[in-house]
């Protein structure tokens, strides 16, 4: 039987903190005794995981005794808190301080990484992934080839030039440690893809995916659905402590990065692979930059006045 | 001075752990992981006068055997693993001296799905993030423990009081499992009749269970309008939702699956969550065997915090007794050793 005490079909407007609410068209949902997931819109916009990636750090930002983490998605900022420390009520009024705060400012402003991410397109270790899939579960055809077919391109020398000419945006992490969930920033690199159904059995470490869409790194070899387009050498996981990218966390990517995938030959992603696992390579990493949504928006709004074309080359 | 211990056999999947793990990343993908019923762990530690976050072991459904180099108090608790020290049958959830060149075995669990093993003065491992805890799946922190594997610990032997968990407070294993729930984020997806038919049966555990989800076989449920009438960038079926992070314990639908998240589980993706077990119930969980049934009660926000408070307290020197006397069996070896 479901309690009057706990059945709810809306939120409510005057809530306590410890049921559902909505603050200013925030929907504050807590999930047991030490999780609220806050949902900041319904649709998947930039401007909504902008504000969620905002939010997540403002809420850290005092950190307030009990406030133990907080994971920014897409549209969402899933808070992790100690209910023992910090009462769900307390929880609710620094939420709707920092979210009303938030909604005060003209602009949002985000702190964002460029991470330069080695990729040899069409490569041939993710070849044989497909073309194991294709011998042992069902046909497929070679992923470039349809990824661009379904797209309207050329092939795939195109797809790869399209894929690499953006920097690709890391909206949130997880799933499994470290995998980035990347949109191309471009709206002229926007791709279409459905996932692998059923999905694949195994796929290379570091195979560059594509589905829905979104771009994905494989971390580690494991299973996968999405469409497989290029590898890269370097890790974006790793436990080795003694690289420097990874000292302090064994993860690469963070909310808010954004990605630019650099082609390299065959002949680069043996040099580069060599070097990674020699301990020797150094991510180029620029970590200076802020990201702002209405200088985002205006550049975007260029792009349609000048057309549709797909940039040239390998630019930004 | 330090004592030391080594894996002779290393049972099914037997990990180093601590509590609560490695917390704060959960931004990043990474687990806390540490033990999957974290009241028997936590009471191993109090049982040998370690601090809470000691590095103690896991082991799964079949426990290992362990040769101590050096004299220690420990305490197993837990599944009831049929533990014996040289072959003679030693308590659970109770201290126990052991000797150097002893071996204990921890056989094939009768109930409950995890024992745990805790050594006074913790095990010494390298912190990784903070924690000693293992993410098998990750090899983070190393994987499940290998025949020759040794830990180091604290030499503490010394006076420690020899105590037991008082009946009262040892947890039951049964095979129906009662398990708290509150409502989750998506609690709004299922329609009446989904909700009401999720309370009401019995979710048989599937054999397709670790420590990265605890999967449940049932009935197929209903959802509501919220579920269907929505953005197609949620995805096709009635349980895809835009990608969000998951609670540590929540119940995710996976299409017609339902998957309790545990603390190796994802922290993120594309499947609601409308149910989630709180951090004072997580503990069932940890224990379930596959073929078991769980059973879920709905209960809100406020009582799920009094259940943390009650776990809280039953990790205190309260639920402790003193222990009885020692055995025959080890008080003549003991005379056996110093007769000579």
């Amino acid at each position: 039987m479901v309690s009057d005490a706990v059945a709810m079909e809306s939120p409510e407007p005057g809530f306590d903190g410890a049921s559902p609410g909505l603050i200013e068209g925030l929907r504050f949902l807590p999930a047991g005794d030490r999780f609220v997931l806050l949902e900041l819109g319904q649709h998947m916009e930039l401007p909504l995981n902008l504000r969620a990636i905002q939010l997540a750090d403002r809420l850290l930002e005092e950190k307030v005794p009990g406030l133990i983490e907080t994971l920014p998605m897409f549209i969402s900022v899933l808070v992790h808190y100690d209910s023992l420390v910090l009462t769900p009520e307390r929880l609710r009024d620094l939420v709707r301080r920092a979210w009303r705060d938030l909604l005060d400012e003209s602009d949002i402003v985000v702190p964002s990484r460029l991470i330069e991410i080695p990729v040899h397109y069409l490569d041939p270790w993710t070849k044989d992934c497909v073309e194991d899939y294709a011998r042992n579960i069902q046909p497929i055809e070679y992923n470039p080839s349809y990824v661009a077919k379904i797209n309207g391109l050329s092939g795939p020398e195109e797809l790869a030039k399209l894929h690499s000419s953006t920097q690709h945006w890391v909206g949130g992490v997880g799933f499994w440690a470290g995998v980035p969930d990347m949109l191309p920033l471009d709206p002229r690199c926007r791709l279409s893809i459905p996932k692998y159904n059923p999905p694949r059995l195994w796929t290379v470490q570091g195979a560059i995916g594509v589905g829905g869409g979104f771009t994905s790194i494989y971390p580690i070899e494991s299973p996968g659905g999405y469409y497989l387009i290029g590898r890269t050498p370097v890790p974006i996981y790793s436990v080795d402590t003694r690289l420097p990218a990874f000292r302090e966390r064994a993860t690469l990517f963070q909310p808010g990065d954004r990605i630019k995938f650099r082609r390299i030959s065959f002949e680069e992603y043996e040099a580069i692979a060599a070097e990674a696992a020699a301990g020797a390579y150094r991510y180029l990493i620029w970590d200076y930059d802020l990201f702002s949504l209405s200088r985002y928006q205006a550049w975007t709004k260029g792009l349609q006045v000048n057309g549709d074309a797909a940039p040239e080359g390998d630019e930004a | 001075m330090s004592g030391s211990l080594e894996i002779v056999k290393p049972g099914l999947q037997t990990t180093v752990q601590d509590f609560p793990g490695r917390v704060g990343f959960w931004r990043f993908g990474i687990p806390p992981s540490g033990p999957m019923d974290a009241l028997a762990f936590r009471l191993a530690n109090l049982l040998v006068g370690n601090e809470d976050g000691a590095a103690a072991i896991e082991m799964q459904f079949v426990g290992p055997s362990i040769r101590f180099r050096a004299g220690a108090h420990i305490a197993i608790t837990g599944g009831d693993c049929a533990p014996t020290l040289d072959e003679q049958p030693v308590a659970q959830w109770q201290t126990i001296e052991v000797r150097a060149g002893q071996i204990l075995s921890c056989s094939v669990m009768g109930t409950g799905a995890r024992a745990y093993l805790a050594v006074s003065g913790g095990l010494e491992k390298p912190l990784l993030m903070g924690s000693r805890a293992t993410f098998p799946r990750g090899e983070m922190g190393g994987g499940a423990l290998k025949a020759g594997d040794s830990f180091e610990f604290p030499d503490s032997s010394g006076d420690l009081r020899l105590v037991r968990v008082s009946q009262a407070c040892i947890p039951d294993y049964p095979s129906e499992i009662p398990v708290a729930v509150t409502r989750g984020p998506h609690f709004d997806w299922l329609d009446d009749a989904g909700r009401e038919t999720f309370l009401a049966v019995p979710w048989k555990v599937s054999g397709q269970s670790d420590r990265t989800g605890i999967r449940l076989v049932g009935p197929k449920l209903s959802f509501s309008r919220r579920a269907v009438e929505k953005a197609p960038e949620n995805g096709p079926d009635p349980t895809n939702v835009i990608n969000t992070g998951y609670p540590i314990g929540g119940v995710n639908f996976c299409g017609e699956t339902l998957i309790v998240l545990p603390v190796d589980g994802p922290s993120q993706g594309g499947f609601i969550t409308p149910f989630v077990v709180p951090s004072g119930a997580l503990w069932k969980i940890g224990q379930a065997r596959p073929g078991q049934t769980i059973s879920f009660q709905l209960i809100p926000v406020n009582e799920a915090i009094n259940l943390r408070r009650g776990l809280e307290a039953l990790v205190s020197t309260a639920s402790l007794e003193p222990a009885k006397e020692e055995s025959p069996e080890s008080s003549r070896s003991l005379n056996g050793a110093f007769g000579k």
